[in-house]
């Protein structure tokens, strides 16, 4: 069984063509910016929409482990709660919903593969995303090898974060790597996001070394954290021989899910980026023979 | 007197008409000469009686040429009078009633008052519609079109008449009066030779019209303009045209005075005359795009609403480089004049030259809405099968309207009934009665008790029965319509363009037209389906609830009742690709296709087909469609043709197009789907979405409307999310539909929109 946060169908930016994203659970960062943060756990997990909630109580008198307060507001005890989902059952308005739902490989696929004409007359294929996509790695591996089996172009958007074992087991299968690369400095890394800069640099030398064609950057530029060092990073992939760089401008389109979770933004009153921001680092790219497109 | 009320709005008016040029008296003495006339001429065969009405109204209702028009030909029409279609005037000897009154309303003098009852009074009685009406109509299940208090309704109207203009093309007007003269001479023929005599007097009088204008202080272009208006008009009157102007001039004044609205494939009937002035230097590609753009503009301004039909493209076409050159040139002329009529039409095949497809997606992506797309490889075999043609007949297939097929030339197909499946669907849970307003509305149907249906076939059968009985009265009115119609009037100018009404000397109606189709329009189709889809999973295979139970919410529009709507509206719904869901809609649908089809057979119609097409009367059914069990709540909209309810398309434009797919083209006569996209993902995806449309034709799919909307529509989105159900816009890592997301986050694609 899979851990599955969300499947996307017509998702256009994750990879060439027309794609299916998968939303894997599981990952070992926590960036405080994340669009997903409902992947950063395996579990079944509530999401609680304050404005949605109509304080009808329902919720909390049919939870058996007593996991749900109100002190007036929602209050969800996370250690109490065992996913049953009899909560969002009986809520009328919609203001709770679970993320994360088990799903054999079988499941994943007849899901994939409605979509299939779509694929071949686009060169699309699908994306694994998440989370982490390699945080589950036994399953999802063995999904990797059917995907490929079946012919499917394999997109993945990796936080390099994992053993590199795991890397060169994955790697042959994979036609395109959508890596992650947040920050260079490995104290402003590793404090921020809870990354190792060392897992994350080793793995991308061994990609660097195998498969650099495969490989594209993806930055996300966020206000106050790596915006003085974008530069830094083209270089570096430009040093690497990575074929192109993307910068994803920030943007608070995950504020919601943050409230949902019950956890505080960072960002709370960050305006989001505009794209010509970042505009000369596409000149720049030009300039060192190296593909930089803002947005993925 | 009459027994039926039929003073109400008579069709879809959304775009505003131009106002007649004429005062108010005059177009008051007009109607009473017409008045007049008609009641002198009832003992003369109907043919005459018709040419001398028309008589009253040709040439007199042509109004000023416009500044701008580069052809001559503008008609105003008033509350009685000739026609075709609701959209203009109304069907043969016409009174539309309500606005007669309101242009009472306009009289300040209480004589003059009196003068417009008295053609009320008159009309009550002689409206060929309302003839219709008194005998078809009645208080439980048959409504007049547009009352939506019914589960069906009918009317009388020739919609959709696309006329063989390259006959007239080919013979020119004298030709076609020496092959009139040919015939037998029968009322018919005799009443169609003065039919085109009055034509020449109509082509007069445009003469003089064009001089008035030229005797104004007018620039040297708009006085080459002019004199080429007048040299052309004088050359048709005579002779068969040779030059694009001059076959443009004689279609467009021909459509006036035949009342058609929807024109048809100009590219066929155009293409050769434009490529032979090309060729020998008459004009250049340039001119022919500002005669089109007066076309364009002249179209726009007849206001038809849901109507005028510009179709280019497809198969059966002779001289395909000759059509193609003129499809570019509609294609550059749409693009840049983005107005909602014509509807422009491009039809395609695997064949179809990749310029013309590249310039209808920058034309649909610019915003213009146009072309809409009709797939040839699905949609002429469809039709061989569903009207029971030839390859070569099929060929010549076009949707007209709202999506309805008729073949040009050759066939009638309008759609004089309609049915509204989910008010038929309440029916079978409530024994009969319309939990809308009590009334009982199943006629002879002996409708079961809810608590007797055991298994879902059981329920599902009695809803068959009644969809049955309600098909019968359909075909019926249907076919009636035609001998009302036929009764009346003739169409003259219609039937003169129609295969075989020439060489059968006889009216469109009365046995002339080569093939007597006809549409039925259905609606509510998708809720329909997706509630028998949530009945049979939550009360027989999940059995979660009874029928009884489901049913008692709904009757309460869920109120109370908000946990059985919530699971409801979670069991899977058409649009999201879910295959036993989808199965079932493709179950009804083709019950009722069906249905309707061997109905028409039997009825020895040459096809009588379902269309599932697209207008605003999903919604004003809806508004008196109590609520139902696809989670719907009373009053609501229905789901527009054969596309999801709004809201309830939740994985994205792959799986509605996926669903869409499900339905046999073979067993319609038209059926529409829209999707809407923002520039953005036209412009930054599109080959993506190109790949996307390619796919979904791929698969069977037989037609395509895009809409484009830019964040204006977003921010108006916000405020009527009932109107964008299907929006798609992109979030962040993901695309959603708009008014799915939470309205933060519109806000914030609002805001990031300004820099996108």
């Amino acid at each position: 069984m899979i851990k599955v946060s969300n499947i996307e169908r017509f998702a256009t930016h994750d990879g060439p063509g027309i794609r299916t994203t998968i939303f894997l659970k599981g990952c070992p960062l926590h960036c405080p910016w994340c669009a997903n943060p409902e992947t950063w756990t395996l579990d079944t997990i509530l999401m609680h929409d304050e404005k949605k909630c109509v304080r009808c109580h329902c919720c909390q008198k049919v939870c058996e482990k007593m996991a749900i307060d109100f002190d007036p507001d929602f209050k969800i005890n996370r250690n109490l709660c065992d996913g049953c989902q009899k909560c969002m059952d009986v809520c009328i308005p919609e203001a709770i919903s679970f993320s994360g739902k088990e799903m054999t490989i079988d499941e994943i696929l007849e899901e994939i593969s409605k979509d299939d004409a779509y694929y071949k007359n686009s060169n699309g294929g699908i994306t694994l995303s998440g989370g982490e996509p390699l945080f589950q790695f036994e399953e999802v591996f063995k999904l990797i090898q059917i995907l490929k089996e079946k012919g499917y172009h394999i997109a993945i958007e990796i936080t390099g974060m994992y053993n590199l074992n795991v890397l060169k087991k994955v790697e042959p299968y994979i036609d395109l790597f959508l890596h992650d690369i947040k920050h260079l400095n490995k104290e402003k890394l590793e404090s921020i996001t809870g990354a190792s800069k060392e897992i994350i640099f080793n793995n991308l030398d061994y990609l660097s070394k195998t498969c650099k064609e495969k490989v594209i950057i993806r930055t996300p530029v966020i206000p106050g954290f790596n915006e003085e060092i974008v530069k830094d990073i083209i270089l570096y992939a430009k040093e690497k021989g990575f074929k192109e760089v993307n910068l994803l401008p920030y943007h608070s389109l995950g504020k919601n899910k943050w409230h949902n979770l019950k956890k505080d933004y960072v960002y709370e009153n960050e305006k989001m980026m505009d794209k010509s921001h970042l505009s000369s680092y596409t000149e720049l790219g030009k300039e060192l023979n190296i593909c930089v497109k803002i947005g993925g | 007197m009459a027994k039926i009320n039929i003073d109400g709005v008579q069709n879809a008016e959304v775009s505003k008409k131009i106002p007649c040029e004429k005062p108010l008296l005059e177009q008051l003495e007009i109607m009473e000469e017409y008045t007049r006339v008609h009641s002198e001429s009832s003992k003369l065969n109907k043919a005459f009686r018709e040419v001398n009405c028309l008589k009253v109204l040709f040439p007199t209702l042509f109004r000023t040429i416009d500044d701008s028009d580069l052809i001559a030909g503008r008609l105003d029409f008033l509350p009685i009078g000739f026609g075709s279609v609701t959209s203009i005037g109304g069907v043969g000897h016409y009174c539309v009633f309500h606005k007669l009154r309101a242009f009472k309303d306009q009289l300040e003098d209480e004589k003059d008052k009196k003068r417009v009852d008295v053609l009320y009074d008159y009309w009550q009685d002689h409206d060929v519609k309302a003839i219709y009406c008194q005998d078809v109509l009645n208080d439980t299940t048959t409504g007049r079109f547009i009352d939506c208090k019914y589960p069906y309704m009918a009317t009388a109207r020739l919609s959709g008449m696309m006329l063989d203009y390259n006959k007239l093309m080919k013979y020119g007007v004298n030709g076609l009066i020496d092959l009139l003269k040919k015939q037998n001479p029968n009322d018919f023929i005799l009443a169609s030779i003065e039919a085109l005599h009055l034509f020449k007097t109509v082509i007069d009088y445009q003469v003089t019209l064009v001089n008035v204008q030229l005797k104004k202080e007018i620039s040297e272009q708009r006085r080459n303009d002019l004199e080429l208006m007048k040299e052309d008009l004088i050359f048709i009157r005579e002779n068969k045209p040779e030059t694009f102007h001059q076959a443009l001039q004689l279609f467009w004044l021909y459509a006036l005075c035949a009342g058609c609205i929807n024109y048809g494939r100009m590219d066929i009937v155009l293409g050769p005359f434009l490529k032979k002035d090309i060729d020998n230097g008459r004009i250049d590609e340039q001119e022919a795009y500002r005669y089109l753009k007066s076309l364009w503009w002249m179209i726009e301004n007849r206001r038809t609403t849901v109507n005028g039909r510009i179709i280019v493209g497809g198969q059966g076409r002779e001289d395909v480089e000759a059509c193609d050159l003129f499809a570019k040139i509609c294609l550059r002329v749409c693009k840049d004049t983005r107005y909602v009529e014509p509807q422009f039409t491009l039809r395609f095949d695997s064949t179809t030259d990749p310029e013309i497809m590249d310039m209808a997606y920058e034309c649909i992506a610019s915003g213009a809405t146009y072309p809409t797309l009709y797939n040839d490889d699905v949609n002429v075999p469809a039709t061989m099968y569903s009207m029971n043609l030839d390859r070569i007949t099929a060929q010549q297939y076009l949707p007209f309207g709202c999506g309805e097929f008729v073949i040009q030339g050759k066939s009638v197909g309008t759609p004089n009934t309609l049915l509204n499946l989910l008010k038929i669907q309440q029916l079978a849970l409530n024994e009969g009665i319309d939990p809308m307003d009590g009334i009982y509305k199943a006629g002879p149907v002996q409708v079961k008790n809810i608590d007797s249906f055991d298994t879902f076939e059981s329920f599902y059968d009695q809803y068959k029965e009644l969809l049955d009985y309600y098909m019968d009265l359909s075909v019926h009115d249907q076919a009636y319509s035609y001998k009302i119609m036929n009764q009346e009037v003739s169409f003259l100018f219609c039937s003169i363009l129609m295969d075989d009404c020439i060489s059968r000397e006889k009216a469109l109606l009365d046995g002339g037209v080569q093939i007597l189709g006809g549409t039925n329009e259905t609606y509510g189709n998708i809720n329909s389906s997706d509630a028998l889809y949530a009945i049979k999973t939550l009360v027989y295979d999940q059995k979660k609830y009874t029928l009884r139970q489901l049913n008692e919410a709904c009757l309460k529009n869920y109120k109370g009742y908000e946990k059985i709507q919530k699971d409801i509206l979670n069991v899977p719904k058409y649009g999201n690709d879910h295959k036993e869901c989808d199965e079932l809609a493709n179950d009804l649908y083709e019950y009722v296709a069906k249905g309707i089809r061997d109905r028409g057979i039997k009825e020895g119609m040459g096809y009588y087909l379902i269309v599932i097409s697209n207008n605003q009367t999903n919604t004003d059914w809806g508004k008196q469609t109590d609520a139902s069990l696809d989670g719907r709540n009373r009053t609501v909209y229905m789901n527009p043709a054969n596309n999801p309810q709004g809201g309830q398309a939740k994985s994205g434009p792959t799986a509605v197009l996926n669903s869409l797919c499900k339905f046999d083209a073979k067993y319609h006569g038209g059926s529409v789907q829209n999707m809407k996209f923002t520039p953005r993902m036209m412009h930054e995806d599109k080959e993506k979405v190109k790949a996307l449309f390619q796919t979904y034709f791929d698969n069977g799919g037989c037609q395509l409307m895009v809409t484009v909307v830019d964040h204006g529509v977003l921010e108006d989105a916000q405020k009527h999310p009932e109107n964008y159900p299907d929006l798609i816009v992109r979030v962040a890592g993901y695309s959603a539909v708009f008014v799915n997301l939470s309205p933060d986050i519109q806000a914030e694609l609002l805001s990031r929109a300004l820099y996108d």
